[in-house]
């Protein structure tokens, strides 16, 4: 509110958040337990004396070193960025709380970097029990960095015990903390091993594929199990307004029943994998495992986003940027008298006075539904494109004046995945004003 | 008076003397390394003819010096937005596409050198990345100049504001911030210099290198002496009482003693002129930093007194975090220390 509101048609804002942060996590958890299937497979080829696995596993480090290192951090720093642009109220919050977190974040994805490279750039010069060392190093430390950005991630969505004067670790252990970990492990030696299969698919003599893909799907089902566990206690934990946001929104739903049918097709083809050995993996079966996949975690993502509304951060940021602490001095005084931008913009584009700042339902009409069209921008723009993603043309399309009126008193009933009215009597009157004028398309 | 947010209710984690000290910790280990690629590419593609061996070496670097100088630039980045979000976020909401645009871009520039230093298309790729690289360092500059000018951003907003919001599509093309750019630019051209000579010294054997780079180690210290000293005398007048005498006399004095360092290396190429000559370097780079700093801090200062925004005391996490550090030097050290002698033998 108190921050310039980035207008990005058709999509809006936030929505870029999910266009940056799925390809992140699903590199990232790709480098989690790549790293992990790395270091277990190079420890077993080592052990065993197999020269023919550990010239396999050296294409396939490269992959998985490269990746991380260019696309995995660069799309971690990317999420950041864009939340700034896009909730800066938020961002700075999370920054407050967890600055800490962040900056030994930043002291593991170090070690991850030095150690991938030593892993991968001096394969054959180091040690057997050096190279190992590296592997599990890096393994480890790429986990690490999982931990610790779920803790911030899971907080968003469950705040727990925290108040404003809580500490980090309060924030950080937060109900779905836990619960998100496991997912997250779990999906990352799933989604890690599905690559392994199409590598293998395209690359290796059949002789190693059946002994890697048992190998690897072992692996896989423990992860699968951990998903299982992590989910139960993830929908355990989650707030009722968000459980509700998924029972009630389609889309959500829909996520909802991708996750779970992905998830279990997943299973069976590790199960068959483990069973059967690799004799069965071809190319094409492999890509469509690896985009199943792919969607379970996307669905996942998406779900956890979605299911936040109406809040940024739970129980603390609305998502408009408004703090909840705020929101009944926000209805006392406007929102516009807490938002030094919209007023820059009133008074200096708009040549409105002073008085109109305060009461612009008194407005002649034009000017009504111009700060009636601003107001729609700093306060549900977050949300709702004009057209487009929830847009909010096509939404009151069908409605009376009197239904638009009635909707916007009472937002957070009409649905409650939108905040409650954050301004004034006046503020709201000419938001209606605006609302009716843009069905009628005079806007 | 400028449309400023609020301090962060939250108030600051730890005293700001802490903050302010790893931020500027943070961005000297960032410069180190974009100083690589913001010289280094450039120097590679112009002396890919002539001097075959040194751009080579350059081009086999970038990878690791992207890797780790992007890894570097979190740091500042983080203690920015503990300090000054309410300056930080606006600059770079006004700026919106273009902000956002630098991860794409950066993504793109980053495949490019490695497909550069595999060997695949090494000019022509070099030579996008340098050109990407030098655009985002502008997008930086930019981003920062203006975080520091909030007198500035009423205008760029009314220009940019459908009913009230930001489009996101103006660009802060300001003098001071392209000089700050050709400062950074300056000392890059050094900071090249000083790995050349480190790396000619370390790799004793290599003769071609040394035939190629110990030459050109002073010729790129003076091209950035010429570049710094243009930027900085059009630039220093506009600071110059945002800035103490000391720290004016420091940044400007400690270019032309790296540059007089880089000669001497050149009359007694051997590693402990090389040495001499990068820890002269890293001087000019911590005593900018620290002058960057001040500069900031008294550009905002009229803004926001950062001495009463409450302090939370996050020591916990704090002491975390310095564990983490401590721990991490060690693991460090030990991969370091193992990578050296497996190299070297
Ligand atoms: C936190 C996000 C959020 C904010 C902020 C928000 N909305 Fe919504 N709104 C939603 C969601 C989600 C829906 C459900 C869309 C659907 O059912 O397809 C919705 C639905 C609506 C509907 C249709 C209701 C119905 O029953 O069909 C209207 C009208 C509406 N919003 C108007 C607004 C206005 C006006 C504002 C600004 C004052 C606003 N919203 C702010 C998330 C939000």
């Amino acid at each position: 509110m108190e921050y310039p509101v980035w207008v990005v048609p058709f999509l809006t804002a936030p929505m870029l958040i999910p266009l940056v942060a799925i390809p992140h996590v699903i590199v990232a958890q790709f480098a989690v337990g790549g790293g992990f299937l790395l270091a277990d497979s190079v420890t077993w080829a080592y052990r065993n004396g197999r020269s023919d696995v550990l010239a396999y596993l050296r294409d396939l480090a490269r992959f998985f070193v490269l990746l991380t290192i260019v696309f995995g951090a660069l799309t971690g720093v990317g999420i950041w960025w864009t939340i700034g642009l896009t909730s800066p109220e938020s961002t700075s919050a999370l920054i407050h709380v967890f600055v800490f977190g962040w900056a030994t974040e930043w002291v593991v994805f170090v070690i991850e970097i030095v150690s991938a490279f030593a892993f991968y750039y001096l394969w054959d010069r180091l040690r057997p029990r050096e190279h190992m060392a590296m592997g599990w190093i890096y393994a480890a430390s790429a986990w690490l960095s999982l931990v610790l950005i779920t803790g911030i991630t899971a907080f968003m969505l469950t705040t727990g015990r925290w108040t404003p004067e809580a500490n980090f670790f309060v924030a950080f252990f937060n109900p779905s903390f836990l619960p998100q970990v496991l997912i997250r492990t779990g999906g990352s030696l799933a989604i890690a091993a599905l690559w392994i299969g199409v590598h293998l698919s395209f690359r290796s003599p059949e002789a190693l594929r059946d002994e890697l893909v048992p190998r690897v799907s072992r692996w896989a089902i423990v992860g699968m199990l951990l998903i299982l566990i992590g989910g139960i206690g993830y929908f355990a934990v989650l707030p009722d307004h968000a459980r509700l946001n998924i029972l009630r929104a389609p889309l959500l739903l829909i996520m909802t029943t991708l996750n779970f049918g992905a998830t279990l097709v997943a299973l069976t083809a590790f199960g068959l994998g483990y069973l059967r050995g690799g004799r069965w993996i071809n190319p094409p079966e492999a890509l469509l495992m690896l985009l199943i996949g792919i969607v379970a975690i996307t669905s996942g993502e998406f779900l956890r986003e979605g299911a936040r509304k109406p809040y940024r951060i739970e129980r603390y940021i609305f998502s408009p940027g408004v703090r909840v602490a705020e929101a009944a001095l926000l209805q006392q005084e406007g929102l516009i008298a807490r938002s030094p931008w919209l007023q820059l913009y009133l008074r200096e584009d708009l040549g409105l006075p002073e008085e109109a700042l305060r009461d612009p339902a008194r407005l002649p009409e034009t000017q009504k539904v111009q700060v009636g069209e601003a107001l729609y921008v700093y306060h549900c723009s977050s949300c709702h494109a004009l057209d487009g993603y929830n847009g909010i043309r096509p939404l009151i399309q069908p409605w009376t004046p009197e239904m638009i009126a009635d909707a916007i008193r009472h937002l957070h009933r009409t649905n409650p995945a939108m905040p409650p009215w954050l301004g004034n009597e006046s503020e709201r009157e000419a938001l209606i004003a605006y609302l009716i004028a843009l069905q009628k398309g005079g806007r | 008076m400028p449309p400023i947010p609020k301090p962060d209710p939250l108030g600051m984690p730890i005293p700001i003397g802490y903050l302010f000290a790893l931020k500027v910790f943070g961005f000297f280990l960032h410069m180190v390394f974009m100083n690589l690629w913001l010289a280094g590419l450039p120097v590679a593609v112009i002396l890919a003819r002539t001097r075959p061996h040194v751009s080579e070496r350059l081009i086999a670097a970038m990878p690791f010096a992207m890797a780790f100088g992007i890894n570097a630039g979190i740091v500042p980045l983080l203690f920015l937005q503990t300090l000054y979000p309410q300056f930080f976020y606006p600059a770079t909401i006004l700026q919106a596409w273009f902000w956002f645009l630098v991860i794409p871009l950066l993504l793109i520039a980053y495949t490019a050198v490695y497909l550069a230093a595999f060997g695949r298309w090494r000019i022509l790729a070099s030579l996008a990345a340098a050109i990407l690289l030098t655009w985002i360092g502008f997008q930086f500059s930019a981003a920062m100049t203006l975080t520091a000018r909030p007198d500035h951003w009423p205008t760029l907003f009314r220009s940019a504001a459908p009913a009230g919001g930001v489009h996101g599509w103006t660009l802060y093309l300001e003098r001071e911030a392209l000089l700050r750019l050709g400062l950074m630019a300056g000392m890059a051209f050094g900071t090249v210099g000083a790995f050349l000579a480190l790396l000619t010294e370390i790799r004793q054997g290599d003769s071609r290198l040394q035939e190629e780079a110990r030459p050109l180690v002073p010729i790129l210290f003076t091209i950035g002496l010429g570049i710094f000293g243009i930027a900085g005398s059009l630039y220093a007048p506009t600071v110059a009482d945002r800035l103490p005498r000391i720290l004016q006399l420091l940044t400007g004095a400690s270019v032309p003693i790296a540059w007089a360092a880089a000669w001497l290396y050149r009359a007694r190429p051997r590693p402990a002129t090389a040495i001499i000559l990068t820890i002269l370097q890293g001087g000019v780079l911590v005593s900018n930093a620290i002058a960057r700093q001040v500069v900031q801090a008294t550009e905002l200062g009229p803004w926001v007194d950062l001495g009463k925004i409450p302090v939370r005391g996050e020591w916990g996490s704090f002491a975390m975090f310095v564990g983490a550090l401590l721990i991490g030097i060690g693991v460090l050290g030990w991969m370091l220390r193992t990578a050296w002698i497996r190299v070297r033998a």
